[in-house]
């Protein structure tokens, strides 16, 4: 679990204070999640993402992961907790793919960098995760955008830390890449209980596939929460002002199913859609049918799930629903 | 980093280029010696071996290859630790301006002590080398020294490339100065030092050189690791561990010691430090240090002795200027490199 405490960030230098960019950043992250950092440009996500990742010291508070505090790690330790996938270009003509994913075992090699026996299974595995096992003899610079996204990645794997972080990962990529680079990084926090920060403007891809948002506004105090619930409560058109650029390209999305276990929402229109993205996400079957034995209502910030018409849980969060339902249904 | 059959003979066939090159350095010349001679001498019998030749390779041709060889060998790695650290396939050893600093020193010796200030005495002989020689360091090492500073609170490397760039504009401005309140001998001195040459180092200095280059090429080799790291960009390495500024700081250092060593005793020696490395990338299509580390110096320690050879090969008047040699060997190399990689650069830049 990453958690910030009273986090102050920007740019400072060791005579003269400057302001902090926020007011004091508390947030989390569970472990084994997806979390996105959003906000419109200029509102320090790079910046505190920097901050995480030390290139950039906090000018005031902590960053903890686990029982770890962050920001008092001396360069090998952080390296062995913290990897980071950036938009910066490989320029090396002659570098391979698969040295740059044996990089990513340099915290645990010795002097001169000379891999040990148990390092080349975790390199293969790392290649092989990321789906890049026929790319591994080619040059960087012979591999398309997408592709180095996920030697990156892999490079990140094979470092093995708790948490990666990500700066702008969709930057150069098409919306199939950029879809196929978030079931990538699905599969790695749900199977391999990574703990994964994304910083993006791509608001469209992270409500979908991210677990938790993070919000920044400038000037303004940071909030997170489950995507949906963040636009349920206002908080995105509030911070981000665009959450209507999709909401129709969101229309139609779900898929309804007749089994048993099909869940019906009813709700408002606009309620409904991200309720429903929020349980496909988590692994729900959706119903049309108000025939269906579990039903979801939402109304005044209330959701109730009733089984068989019965009322079984009312709760104010969304998250709270939805663990409720997963023991209903599974 | 795998030792595979390839890169063993690839490199046994360099180490027997480089024994090939040494011998034709101690064989070739004004006076052709032949092989079965040069060898007895090396280990230091003078059996059925004529004073003359034994005077020529023990005092001067062994000097020299030597030189070269060690010049060659430094000034290879020094070039590639620039290139690796500043991430620019066009910085060699002269960037941070350490050798426009020995020019100058160079030029204001021979200034106050030339005919141009009414003296005479340092133009030649042993004083008159060994002043040079100090002269030059001075200039180099003050010029190292800033960089040094500056680099420690100025972490920024283009800033470092940019100042280093300065730096050889004001000491080459400084230098045209002082050339043009000198007199004509003073000035063809001074072109001349500036053409290079391995053959001003006497049996005793060469000791010194060899271990001082010895020691900074073991240095070198320490930083692999670091500079591997760098090859993903600092951001990278920081992450992944390595403390980036301290290991870039290290690397100006030990690339700065070689060039101000090599500059005060050879002059400034072109394009060695700028071509080999690239030379060694393509040779051996890597840019593993732990390859190219060795790769350059066998291949620069080749390249200075071919070099050394070409210039005095019979036929020529005495011998050829070295930088002449090394600028027209060097650069048509570099520009092949270049066109040959062109596809790599564009697709990135």
């Amino acid at each position: 679990m990453l958690i910030t405490e009273d986090l102050l960030i920007g740019y400072g230098r060791k005579n003269t204070e400057y302001a902090p960019l926020l007011p004091p950043i508390n947030l989390h992250i569970a472990q084994g999640t997806i979390c996105g950092l959003i906000g419109a440009n200029g509102t320090g996500k790079t910046t505190l993402l920097r901050t995480i990742a030390g290139y950039l010291k906090p000018l005031g508070g902590i960053i903890k992961l686990g029982d770890k505090q962050l920001n008092n790690l001396i360069p090998s330790e952080r390296a062995k907790n913290i990897s980071v996938v950036l938009t910066d270009r490989i320029e090396d003509p002659f570098l391979k793919v698969r040295d740059v994913v044996v990089m990513g075992r340099h915290p645990y090699t010795g002097f001169l960098g000379k891999l040990r026996q148990a390092d080349e299974p975790i390199i293969d595995e790392s290649i092989h995760q990321t789906g890049i096992s026929h790319l591994q003899h080619k040059r960087m610079a012979e591999i398309s955008d997408g592709e180095r996204q996920k030697v990156m990645i892999a490079k990140a794997l094979a470092q093995d830390t708790p948490l990666i972080l990500l700066d702008e990962p969709a930057a150069y990529l098409d919306y199939p890449s950029r879809m196929e680079l978030m079931k990538l990084l699905q599969k790695l926090s749900r199977k391999h209980g990574k703990t994964i920060l994304i910083s993006s403007h791509d608001l469209e891809i992270l409500v979908r596939k991210a677990d938790y948002l993070w919000l920044l506004g400038s000037g303004r105090a940071a909030v997170e929460g489950m995507p949906e619930h963040l636009i349920l409560n206002g908080s995105v058109s509030s911070y981000f002002g665009s959450e209507s650029l999709f909401f129709e390209s969101l229309t139609g999305q779900a898929s309804f199913s007749d089994q048993a276990d099909a869940v019906y929402v009813s709700a408002d229109k606009y309620s409904a859609l991200w309720i429903r993205n929020a349980l496909v996400r988590k692994g729900f079957r959706l119903s049309d049918h108000s025939t269906s034995l579990i039903h979801v209502e939402y109304q005044n910030n209330t959701y109730v799930i009733k089984n068989e018409q019965h009322t079984v849980h009312q709760t104010d969060s969304l998250s709270g629903m939805l663990d409720a339902l997963s023991g209903i249904i599974h | 980093m795998k030792i595979t059959a390839s890169l063993t003979s690839l490199f046994t066939l360099l180490i027997l280029v480089l024994a090939g090159l040494f011998f034709l350095n101690l064989v070739s010349g004004s006076v052709l010696i032949p092989v079965r001679e040069v060898i007895p001498v090396l280990f230091g019998s003078e059996y059925g071996i004529s004073d003359a030749h034994y005077a020529i390779i023990r005092e001067f041709r062994l000097n020299q290859a030597l030189t070269a060889l060690v010049s060659g060998a430094g000034l290879a790695v020094a070039g590639l630790l620039m290139q690796t650290i500043f991430r620019n396939p066009l910085a060699d050893p002269s960037i941070l301006g350490i050798s426009s600093g020995a020019s100058l020193g160079v030029a204001l010796l021979m200034m106050f002590t030339g005919t141009t200030s009414g003296q005479f005495f340092l133009q030649n002989g042993f004083w008159g080398s060994l002043g040079i020689s100090a002269a030059a360091s001075a200039g180099a090492f003050a010029v190292l020294l800033i960089i040094l500073l500056v680099s420690r609170h100025i972490g920024n490397m283009i800033s470092i490339l940019i100042i280093g760039l300065m730096i050889s504009y004001i000491g080459g401005a400084l230098t045209g100065l002082i050339k043009y309140y000198s007199q004509k001998d003073d000035i063809y001195a001074f072109v001349l030092w500036g053409m290079g040459s391995f053959s001003n180092v006497d049996s005793q200095t060469i000791l010194y050189l060899m271990l001082i280059i010895l020691l900074a090429l073991v240095a070198a080799f320490l930083l692999v690791k670091p500079l591997n790291l760098l090859l993903l960009g600092e951001r990278y390495a920081f992450a992944l561990g390595s403390h980036v500024r301290r290991n870039q700081w290290f690397a100006l250092l030990i690339g700065g010691l070689l060039t101000a060593v090599i500059t005060a005793f050879a002059g400034p020696i072109a394009f060695i430090g700028l071509a080999v490395p690239h030379m060694a990338r393509n040779l051996f299509r890597s840019s593993d240090h732990r390859i190219l580390m060795p790769a350059t110096i066998i291949t620069g320690a080749s390249l200075a002795l071919f070099c050394n050879w070409l210039a005095r090969l019979p036929g020529f008047d005495g011998s050829l200027p070295i930088n002449a040699i090394t600028s027209l060997i060097g650069a048509p190399m570099v520009i092949w490199i270049i066109v040959s990689r062109r596809r790599f650069y564009s697709e990135n830049s």
